[in-house]
């Protein structure tokens, strides 16, 4: 409750490196994710949107763990590995309430990946 | 929608309005005989979505002047899969079957083929029997209670449900009540917004307090987007609640409150 209130990295942030949105398929919720990235490394992460505590709560959880990660590390984390990050137990359907900022992160990612290949 | 506004939708190009019955976010029972009777001045044929009515008020078919009607058995106490549509006896002899498959056939060569009188030109593949007769001893044991009994006690725990929550709402700008306050032109059924507070999370407290509510859109989001609101919750109540049902629900929404806004 104390990180759902405190609403940690909730916000948005100014000249971003990359971003992506993602909705949740279980009800139609959606985030906004932010990341400023520097030499393959995420130095800061934020997201906005309308979410529940559990979604809020996991953003908050997963956006700070991303930060001073590589982007290699954070392109290998499963699913498995954000149930641990956050570590509380889930209903199966608040489970994708749970992922949708890791979802948002694995779009934001690809994303950068792309930019990389166009240009070279 | 505004009566006159209805109207000024409709035109000769108009060839069906579809209209619900009740509606499933706002409770809302509509004026479907007024409406068919405007539908019909330009032709047009008229659709009910009884899934939400039939269950809860006694309908007459004959006095909505519709040309078509479906209901579900699973919002009737029945099983799931099965349903009804209802079709005017002058639609069942000039509708073409949508889907063509056994006991739909009269006659069939290589260049042509004819079919079975209505229903069962209709009902194309092996039949749900027992999902039929699961709803039919649904519709039977609705039959030994009696429509109209239903009605009056979904109208009791409604009026009451509604003062519950309108007491709620004075301590509480944050929480609004969706549809009319009035109990006998609504299905007992309230959808609520908390400002601040998202539906899933209400509805996770509740269901910690045994208390089974649906949270989300409910199949409506362009509504929600008219009302300018997220998600909401809704509660819904049947011949099986009781008034204690209702104040456990107000009481969890009052804790919901107390837990996530504090």
């Amino acid at each position: 409750m104390s990180i759902f209130k405190s609403g940690a990295n909730y916000g948005k942030m100014v000249d971003p490196s990359t971003s992506a949105e993602e909705v949740n398929k279980f009800c139609g919720d959606k985030i906004t994710l932010e990341l400023k990235i520097a030499n393959d490394i995420v130095a800061d992460a934020k997201y906005t949107g309308l979410s529940c505590a559990v979604s809020k709560v996991s953003s908050s959880l997963v956006t700070e763990y991303a930060k001073g990660k590589s982007l290699t590390h954070l392109k290998g984390l499963t699913e498995a590995d954000i149930f641990a990050i956050i570590g509380f137990d889930l209903t199966e359907n608040r489970k994708q309430c749970a992922l949708v900022c890791f979802n948002a992160l694995k779009k934001a990612l690809h994303k950068v990946n792309n930019e990389y290949d166009q240009r070279n | 929608m505004p009566q006159d506004h209805f109207c000024s939708k409709l035109g000769a190009r108009t060839k069906i309005v579809a209209v619900g019955h009740a509606s499933n976010v706002l409770g809302t029972i509509y004026p479907v005989a007024e409406i068919a009777a405007e539908a019909k001045k330009v032709g047009a044929l008229v659709v009910v979505d009884g899934a939400q009515s039939l269950p809860h008020l006694p309908v007459n078919i004959k006095q909505l002047s519709c040309d078509a009607l479906a209901f579900s058995g699973h919002k009737m106490l029945g099983p799931m899969g099965i349903g009804v549509l209802w079709l005017d006896e002058s639609l069942q002899e000039s509708l073409s079957p949508f889907l063509t498959g056994g006991g739909m056939v009269l006659e069939v060569d290589e260049n042509k083929a004819s079919w079975e009188k209505p229903p069962h030109k209709f009902e194309a593949g092996t039949p749900n029997v027992s999902g039929a007769v699961g709803l039919a001893a649904a519709i039977d044991y609705i039959k030994t209670i009696g429509i109209e009994e239903i009605r009056k006690h979904e109208i009791e725990l409604s009026s009451y449900a509604l003062q519950a929550f309108a007491d709620l709402a004075r301590g509480f700008q944050n929480l609004r009540i969706l549809g009319p306050m009035d109990a006998t032109k609504r299905t007992g059924l309230i959808s609520f917004h908390m400002q601040g507070v998202h539906a899933h999370d209400v509805s996770a407290i509740l269901d910690q307090r045994g208390i089974a509510v649906r949270s989300g859109y409910h199949c409506a989001m362009p509504l929600h987007t008219h009302l300018g609101i997220g998600p909401t919750v809704r509660a819904s109540w049947y011949l099986y609640n009781s008034q204690a049902d209702i104040t456990a629900l107000v009481s969890g929404i009052s804790d919901a409150k107390k837990i996530l806004l504090a």
